[in-house]
């Protein structure tokens, strides 16, 4: 089967051809997830959640050339949501939800856990987009198509979230290092 | 292009290689004669490469399976659940009616049924209320458990 098929088969209402497509891409959705939200638990439900969406909006599509473009709008949207339900949570309550721990998240040493923290600390768009820079290693290209966005918006974008990080990871490092 | 706000987005291009050459040659001139976009063009260089360094750890197995699990399954299992539950309810409901119509049967021992059944439904309908209004009164029903 090739992901053409899947999604003929998946707009006839065949599980088969969702089934194939969430086998392809549910690695990358969730590294997409643990980026947005910093949390293995929730990456692993928002995941969840948006391909039951996707499955469900699949039949009523009118064309799909490709699957995971489409798809990651739809996880994009619920992780961003999380996010605001977070926010809200914490500004009903005044109550700060326990902080990401970075270790649960990213490999390494205690630097990498500071750039995990640095990062976590800046908008999402900024977050997603150093992410898919850095980690996925992915070219402007692919992002312009994944976040469907010109390429030069993806370079400036790049440029300023850089400088935003930058402008976090300098502080924090400043502020932890002894008088 | 003049100033160094319309140079600033291309020193990303160029830090990832994905300027043109065209871009590039434009670039590197403004860079041999600004001195604060080359300090800025370094400092980027320096602390973005933190993060390529970044890894992400790898999820489990199980996790990933648990993504999506076909329709069927859980179509049967309802309508599995549904059925017993249906048919243990029809077969209550036929007890009742039997042993209430059937003149065999001594009339206190009737009574004593009927009670059981009327204080069941009284005390499980209390509950639901007080439920229902403690809900709405609850001022931390927001804080999750």
């Amino acid at each position: 089967m090739n992901e053409s098929t899947a999604i003929a088969l998946c707009r006839d209402r065949d599980p088969r051809g969702f089934e194939f497509l969430v086998k392809q891409y549910r690695r990358e959705a969730y590294y997409h997830a643990v980026g947005f939200l910093g949390n293995s638990s929730e990456a692993e439900d928002a995941c969840q959640e948006s391909f039951a969406r996707a499955y469900a909006s699949m039949p009523g599509l009118k064309s799909l050339v490709a699957f995971y473009p489409w798809f990651y709008q739809i996880l994009r949207n619920g992780c961003l949501n999380r996010i605001r339900a977070r926010r809200r949570h914490e500004a009903v309550t005044d109550v700060e939800d326990a902080k990401n721990d970075p270790q649960l998240v990213v490999e390494g040493d205690d630097n990498k856990r500071d750039v995990w923290s640095a990062l976590e600390q800046l908008k999402p768009e900024f977050r997603e987009i150093l992410i898919l820079k850095h980690i996925h290693e992915s070219s402007y290209a692919d992002i312009s198509k994944l976040l469907d966005i010109p390429r030069g918006t993806v370079m400036s974008r790049l440029y300023h979230a850089r400088r935003a990080f930058q402008h976090v990871y300098v502080k924090a490092k400043y502020q932890g290092e002894p008088q | 292009m003049s100033t160094c706000d319309e140079y600033k987005p291309l020193l990303s291009g160029l830090l990832d290689g994905e300027l043109t050459s065209e871009e590039v040659s434009k670039v590197n001139e403004h860079l041999i004669r600004c001195s604060a976009c080359r300090g800025e063009y370094e400092e980027l260089q320096k602390e973005t490469s933190q993060l390529d360094s970044l890894s992400i750890r790898e999820p489990q197995d199980e996790a990933l399976e648990a993504f999506w699990r076909l329709p069927y399954g859980k179509m049967v299992r309802n309508s599995g659940l549904f059925l017993m539950i249906g048919g243990y309810l029809s077969f209550l409901c036929y007890g009742l009616v039997k042993f209430f119509t059937d003149d065999s049967e001594m009339l206190f021992g009737k009574f004593s049924v009927a009670a059981m059944v009327i204080g069941s439904v009284v005390v499980f309908g209390i509950v639901i209320i007080e439920r229902v209004i403690s809900y709405k009164t609850d001022p931390y029903k927001e804080v999750e458990r």
